[in-house]
């Protein structure tokens, strides 16, 4: 009996020890791992309309023949983020899902209004269906991605309560649509605005005061 | 009462995290006033004396956990009155709202792996300082066998590994809360 105690607790110090080493080893990969991950933003293309320029309003019929504007001065004090999808792009179908769980974060503020073109439009009905998308207005026009420059999809455009390009970008991830929102909200277009304007001095400051 | 085995387990490891805690302030003494500077807890002019001590103290206290002198009670009593000071100044700041510079708390102090302020590390040094005033309680006289310091180096290894994922998880924590809020 004594034996058996012993024997038992052998194994299961030993397991302990395994477990807190495995414990540690996953800590040090997610921490690993959050470093990795280094912050971007979303890609933004040079041409087409500027951020803080006025977009234009448009009146367009979305896939169930109700007219929805988009751009232009909210009648509703709401931001609007476009996106831009296709049924024919694969990252899109993955990063529906995130845009419409970042809008109902973001529901107090944030209109999400999913755009796309072509002339299937019963493939849209069934690519909104499969995707849930009844909730948000799904619009058609060729114009509206024209107006953009939109040439890669997913692309995103924020659209402030004045009317005014807030922020745009080729959009991967959520981090990438999160970055417009960011972008809206500090009032830094970029990531490299950010570090430009942020980081040295901070820095400076504590090196010289400790020396 | 006490067993003697517990009473070990805590004095060697206390001694072991204040032999490498003091240690690490003195071999980058630099880093260790720039922590002290962000805390902004005592004037700027105490600062470089103030980083001298500690270490010393630190190792002190380290020694005396690790060659048993703690049964006067004055080695359980300076460390958790040490730890209080840091979990009290980690607590200020937090209260304050500045937690973006490293505690100088996770035996790292390397640039990459920066360890913010949490209440997490205010809770990791209350348990710190309740496993040195247990020391203070009445042991039980027992002799310890053979089993016995198996059973210390093995406790003391998870301990110190435990310890070490404790503070790799925390330092994860901060980290992931500078991201945007309201991820689901």
């Amino acid at each position: 009996m004594a034996d058996a105690v012993v024997v038992s607790n052998v194994i299961l110090w030993i397991v302990v020890i395994v477990l807190a080493l495995v414990v540690l080893a996953l800590a040090r990969q997610v921490g690993i791992l959050h470093e990795r991950v280094a912050p971007a933003g979303a890609l933004m293309p040079t041409s087409g309309p500027k951020v803080g320029e006025l977009t234009e309003a448009m009146s367009i019929a979305d896939i169930n023949g109700r007219a929805v504007t988009v751009g232009g001065p909210s009648a509703d004090g709401m931001n609007t983020l476009v996106m831009f999808i296709s049924p024919t792009c694969p990252v899109c179908k993955s990063l529906v899902p995130t845009a419409k769980s970042l809008a109902t974060t973001e529901k107090n503020r944030l209109n999400l209004v999913f755009a796309s073109d072509g002339d299937k439009l019963e493939q849209h009905q069934a690519y909104a269906k499969d995707l849930d998308l009844d909730k948000y207005p799904y619009v058609l026009s060729e114009k509206l991605g024209m107006s953009f420059e939109v040439s890669k999809l997913p692309f995103a455009a924020l659209i402030g309560v004045d009317g005014t390009l807030q922020s745009k970008g080729l959009v991967n991830t959520r981090e990438h649509i999160e970055s417009l929102i960011e972008a809206m909200d500090t009032g830094i277009a970029t990531l490299q605005d950010y570090v430009g304007l942020a980081q040295p001095d901070y820095e400076h400051s504590v090196k010289e005061k400790a020396s | 009462m006490l067993d003697p085995l517990i009473l070990k387990a805590i004095s060697i490891g206390l001694g072991l995290m204040f032999l490498l805690a003091g240690y690490h302030k003195l071999s980058d003494g630099a880093q260790f006033r720039i922590t002290l500077l962000e805390y902004q807890v005592i004037p700027e002019s105490l600062v470089s004396p103030t980083s001298r001590i500690i270490p010393i103290v630190e190792i002190l206290l380290g020694g005396a956990w690790l060659f048993g002198w703690y049964q006067a009670g004055l080695t359980a009593t300076a460390s958790a009155g040490l730890l209080g000071i840091y979990a009290l100044a980690i607590f200020i700041n937090i209260y304050r709202g500045r937690v973006h510079f490293d505690c100088g708390c996770g035996f790292g102090g390397k640039a990459e792996n920066e360890q913010y302020l949490s209440g997490g590390l205010v809770i990791r040094n209350l348990v710190l300082i309740a496993a040195a005033l247990a020391t203070l309680l009445p042991a039980a006289n027992r002799n310890l066998g053979v089993g016995d310091y198996l059973t210390l180096i093995a406790a003391l290894l998870a301990m110190a590994l435990l310890f070490g994922a404790a503070n790799q998880l925390l330092a994860n924590r901060a980290a992931i809360n500078t991201w945007r809020k309201g991820n689901g």
